[in-house]
């Protein structure tokens, strides 16, 4: 063995396990001892002179035997451990060197500035650049090199291996850190086709350990495709591992740490993790809710941060934020009216106090996409046309939706109420909701109408009472699930002449129709009482159940059919079964019950950096000649291309290399995008050795960047040494087994 | 087969009327230990065994004792005139006196080992060596009164504790069984100085040592070497358990001496073949030695029968009385 080669183990704490195990032995050797039978002996002076002559040849029998299932055990523990050995850069195949593929983590925390020297702002990305320069400069010119980039989506920067080191050194120069996440996965599973695709890719090959795989990066949790706001790790995760394990089993895998997981060095940096408008149906002159999280993923607390919102050009808002210790969040809200309706982009700025700044800048903006309406148009369907104010549920939720005020306040919700009979006369597509109010029954084609209105995007409210024919509904609005009834009817509960009555059951659900009333266990909305309501059979698959009965019997039904939304309301929406429209959370429950089945219309238009912009085209768009037009942040525009995507043909533009808003001009419609860096980039501490060794679950070597130069034998191949382990542990067996029978025959 | 209402008991040696003849019966199976294991009394015990040896025996020399003729010679002074032939001075008209063989009359010492390894009895032995011993010994004992010959005994560990002179009184019998049927104690083997002591007690006798003679054989030796020299033949019955012999055990064992000899936790498998080599050596040492003083060395198996040790002593016997014999023969001293 070389001087230069060493063992290491992909799980040391198995391999501590094993050695530890090969104490099993010696225990039961020690119980062994102690379980013996008492016997009375006459003949005693022949057997201590026996003893006397064979002691120490037993003894050593018997250490023998004891040296090799103790070193067996222990073996079989260190073959399980994965361990492998290192050899140095002078051992690679002979005529065909080493293949050697280098990562470069180029993603958005790389952007991360250092302050390893002071007055020096080097930025981790410029660190990784100077590890990876060190590593090709050690490299045998043997050897052959591949380089890929890990900025998702992860690419190949030389698209094959070669022994061209000028070229490479080019290509590392090359590449910069930009704002896009980090795409380990991707990476790890281009390195392990480069492997496949190469001389080196047969399994042979792959034992001699003559390719190595150096991940640079900083190896956060984000570059692991962790969710840093989750506890859970992702499935990205997962497959990050999986990647991991699978490069592993076919090249040494060595992880160059850029920063270090020391948390008294660690990076300063706080950042917007969330800036939405929590108002789902923004409307002209009227108010909109905004909500901004800001996060401190660093080690020290921050002080007088404020957080500035600007419309364009037009400032909105300013926030004073309170003192964020280490890892805690705070949140904003703040309303804004707009005056005008279209596509609308606003940006939320973390501004710090003095001179004062955090590590990642990019990650101190937060861009949002909305786009504001005259009004949102539903339409009521009242099953007793004719009765005046609240006299039917369709009255009751009108006032609901939008209530009559002195002050003339606008809503954003504009009810429309018409009979059944003039349903068919109306153009559905021109309202976002539709509510059937103990409609009695409708002609099949007002349910196919129905029905095609729902799959296309609009949402559906069916509200229950005593005028529903109840097997019509099942026979033509349900019919076996194909229908667009959310789920099938029952029979009324309580019967006929139970006056016993129910009431609705808190849960603290995240479901954005009652999430408001999470934390209000006493609201009226639970105080309401329900004398009766239609009983369903839901297919729960297919339904959501936002608010249940307290004896679990469904109150809301939401059953997705198409790009839509249809809702089961299964009492009555006015005071003839219950209440609840006499408490003021009905509006509430009703208002936020409508916007929930309202389509969404920007939910598209926001995106993460490098993910493209898509925005559907209709009929006409596609007729016009010129192509849609894209406003980048720095004031260029370019031309959007056009694919078809699974709902139509949509203006498309991937070139979101950086975050902003991005206004692509669609059919004289300017539609505003925003794009945002992923935030899990903003947590810059990396993982420590142990925290990897836990995710990986794989071998691989760790080193810090700035060991490099220590670290020799980096430029070592690895052979695996678990099959010779566990080679060596049957030849041990054996031997014992042979030695046993021998000593054993011998004294017997 | 002999009728075993030949045989006499004491009494009936003495000169008591034979008691009719019982039915026949196979006594052979007496002389095994597992068979013996069964009877209680040792005074049953022995005679049940010298039944069984002699219905082994297909004619009995030693039946009976009796003066008979040897020869004549001429009559001289200071003989006794009721000894002259005198058929024989009216064919010849000389006289001559008639001479006899002398019947001897053996003077047996029984030594029996009472030191506490005797004690030891392992599973596959139906009697611990020490039953063995005494049973052997009260055999012996009735075999000999039974013979006329005189029998004493000693007992003794690390010295003699219990010694009765030679005596060939059919009274004799039982308390000698009440003597060899004394309790053992813990005392160590010390044969030497027994076996000086009681060299010092008999001579020119038959001297039978039963015992395990666990002690330095060349010790035991030299005790045996002064009985010799005082005059004495010497059979020496070594008894041993079968476990004693072949070591059968298996697993880790703590053996626990008798005789304060400390304890051994072995694995008995790995020691077996050495402890073996031991004991026949041991055994080997006591057999040359005994054969260079014409000594009888009998290796007894407490599980073996106990015939071939009653037989070693008739054998001694009567090369003992044909030596005597010839010593006496024309002695005329009856």
């Amino acid at each position: 063995m070389s001087a230069l080669a060493a063992i290491s183990f992909a799980l040391p704490s198995l391999a501590v396990a094993g050695v530890a195990g090969g104490a099993v032995p010696i225990v039961i050797h020690l119980l062994h001892r102690r379980r013996f039978r008492r016997t009375p002996w006459a003949a005693m002076s022949f057997l201590l002179a026996a003893n006397r002559r064979s002691r120490r040849r037993m003894q050593l029998e018997q250490w023998l035997l004891l040296a090799l299932r103790t070193l067996a055990i222990m073996l079989l523990g260190l073959a399980a451990s994965g361990p492998f050995l290192t050899r140095s850069a002078f051992s690679g195949v002979p005529g065909r060197g080493t293949l050697r593929i280098l990562l470069l983590d180029n993603s958005c925390s790389m952007q991360a500035v250092t302050q390893d020297v002071p007055d020096d702002e080097t930025t981790r990305f410029d660190q990784v650049r100077a590890a990876a320069r060190q590593l090709l400069d050690s490299f045998p010119d043997t050897d052959s090199v591949s380089l890929i980039t890990l900025a998702s989506p992860a690419g190949r920067a030389v698209s094959a291996p070669t022994r061209d080191r000028r070229h490479v050194q080019s290509r590392v120069d090359a590449v910069t850190a930009g704002e896009r996440g980090t795409d380990l996965n991707g990476g790890l599973r281009l390195a392990a086709e480069t492997i496949r695709g190469s001389e080196w890719g047969t399994a042979g090959a792959a034992r001699t350990g003559s390719v190595v795989v150096y991940v640079i990066s900083d190896l956060t949790r984000a570059a692991l495709g962790e969710d840093v706001l989750a506890d859970a790790p992702a499935d990205a995760t997962r497959s990050s591992a999986s990647a991991a394990r699978d490069v592993a089993g076919m090249a040494r895998l060595v992880l160059v740490g850029v920063g270090t997981p020391d948390g008294e060095k660690a990076l300063d940096n706080a950042a917007i993790t969330r800036f939405a408008a929590t108002s789902p149906l923004p409307a002209v002159d009227v108010p909109v809710r905004f909500r901004v999280d800001v996060t401190n993923f660093g080690h020290r607390t921050v002080e007088g941060l404020a957080v500035q919102v600007h419309q364009e050009d037009r400032f909105l808002r300013r926030m004073e934020l309170p003192t964020l210790a280490p890892g805690k969040g705070e949140t904003a809200w703040f309303s804004a009216v707009f005056d005008t309706a279209g596509s609308l982009g606003l940006e939320a700025r973390l501004v710090f106090a003095g001179e004062s700044a955090d590590a990642l800048a990019a990650d101190n903006v937060r861009y949002a996409s909305i786009e504001t309406r005259e009004h949102v148009p539903v339409l009521l369907v009242d099953g007793r046309p004719g009765a005046a104010g609240l006299s039917g549920a369709a009255g009751y939720l009108a006032m609901a939706l939008a209530p009559r005020s002195a002050a003339g306040d606008r809503y954003a919700l504009a009810p429309k109420v018409v009979a059944p009979y003039d349903l068919t006369g109306e153009v559905l597509s021109a309202y976002d909701v539709i509510a059937l109010c103990d409609v009695p029954q409708l002609a099949p084609a007002a349910w196919n109408g129905l029905r095609d209105f729902v799959a296309a995007g609009g949402g559906l409210l069916v509200t229950l009472g005593e005028d529903v024919q109840i097997p019509h509904y099942n026979e033509a609005a349900y019919a076996g699930g194909e229908g667009v009834l959310a789920a099938e009817l029952g029979e009324p509960f309580p019967p006929a002449g139970d006056e016993r009555g129910t009431r609705l059951k808190h849960e603290a659900s995240p479901h954005p129709v009652t999430s408001d009333f999470a934390d209000a266990a006493d609201s009226g909305l639970f105080q309401s009482r329900i004398s009766r309501y239609v009983r369903t059979n839901p297919d729960s698959d297919r339904t959501d159940v936002p608010l249940r009965y307290e004896n679990g019997d469904p109150a809301i039904l939401i059953r997705t059919i198409g790009r839509g939304r249809s809702c089961l309301f299964t009492t009555s929406a006015d005071m003839m079964w219950t209440n609840l429209p006499a408490k003021g959370d009905y509006v509430s429950l009703m208002t936020n019950l409508v916007s929930h089945l309202a389509p969404a219309r920007t939910g598209h238009r926001s995106v993460l950096v490098g993910e493209p912009l898509a925005e559907p085209l209709s009929p006409a768009g596609l007729s016009r000649p010129e192509r849609p037009a894209v406003l980048l942040p720095d004031g260029q525009t370019q031309t959007a291309a056009l694919s078809t995507e699974v709902d139509g043909v949509a203006a498309t533009y991937a070139g979101t290399d950086k975050a902003g808003l991005y206004v692509m001009q669609v059919e004289s419609a300017a539609h505003t995008f925003a794009v945002n860096v992923d935030i899990d980039e903003a947590d810059l501490t990396p993982l420590s050795k142990t925290a990897l060794a836990e995710r990986l679950a794989c071998r691989f070597d760790y080193v810090s960047a700035a060991e490099i130069r220590d670290s020799a034998d980096l430029t070592a191949a690895t052979t695996d040494l678990s099959v010779p382990a566990l080679a060596l542990v049957l030849t041990l067996l054996l031997c014992e087994s042979w030695l046993a029978a021998r000593f054993g025959a011998a004294a017997g | 087969m002999a009728e075993t209402g030949q045989h006499a008991m004491p009494q009936e040696a003495a000169g008591e009327a034979p008691r009719r003849p019982t039915p026949p019966r196979d006594y052979r199976k007496y002389l095994d230990p597992q068979v013996l294991a069964r009877i209680s009394g040792l005074q049953l015990r022995a005679r049940l065994a010298v039944a069984g040896l002699y219905a082994g025996m297909h004619r009995s020399p030693y039946r009976g004792v009796s003066v008979e003729f040897a020869d004549h010679r001429p009559y001289t002074q200071s003989d006794d005139i009721r000894h002259i032939d005198w058929r024989l001075f009216g064919r010849t008209d000389r006289y001559f006196v008639k001479e006899y063989e002398q019947d001897t009359n053996l003077n047996c010492i029984l030594a029996v080992d009472c030191s506490e390894s005797m004690a030891y009895r392992s599973d596959a032995a139906p009697l611990s060596k020490h039953e063995y011993a005494t049973a052997v010994a009260a055999s012996l004992a009735y075999l000999a009164l039974t013979q006329r010959d005189s029998v004493g005994l000693a007992l003794f560990d690390r010295r003699i504790t219990r010694f009765r002179k030679p005596s060939n009184h059919p009274s004799l019998w039982r308390p000698l069984i009440d003597d060899l049927q004394v309790s053992i104690g813990p005392a160590r083997t010390s044969l030497r100085a027994v076996l000086d002591d009681l060299a010092e007690r008999v001579s020119r006798g038959v001297v039978v040592l039963i015992s395990d003679l666990f002690d330095d054989p060349q010790e035991t030796l030299r005790g045996l070497q002064h009985l010799r020299y005082r005059g004495n033949d010497v059979i020496v019955f070594n008894v041993w358990d079968p476990a004693e012999l072949t070591f059968p055990f298996r697993g880790p064992t703590r053996f626990e001496g008798l005789e304060e000899q400390g304890r051994l936790l072995v694995e008995p498998r790995a020691l077996r073949r050495r402890y073996q080599a031991q004991t026949e050596a041991f055994r080997a040492t006591l057999d040359r030695g005994c054969r260079a003083m014409q000594a009888d060395y009998v290796v007894c198996d407490t599980s073996a029968p106990l015939g071939p040790a009653l037989s070693a002593y008739l054998a001694t016997r009567g090369v003992r009385a044909r030596a005597c014999s010839s010593r006496t023969r024309g002695g005329g001293q009856r």
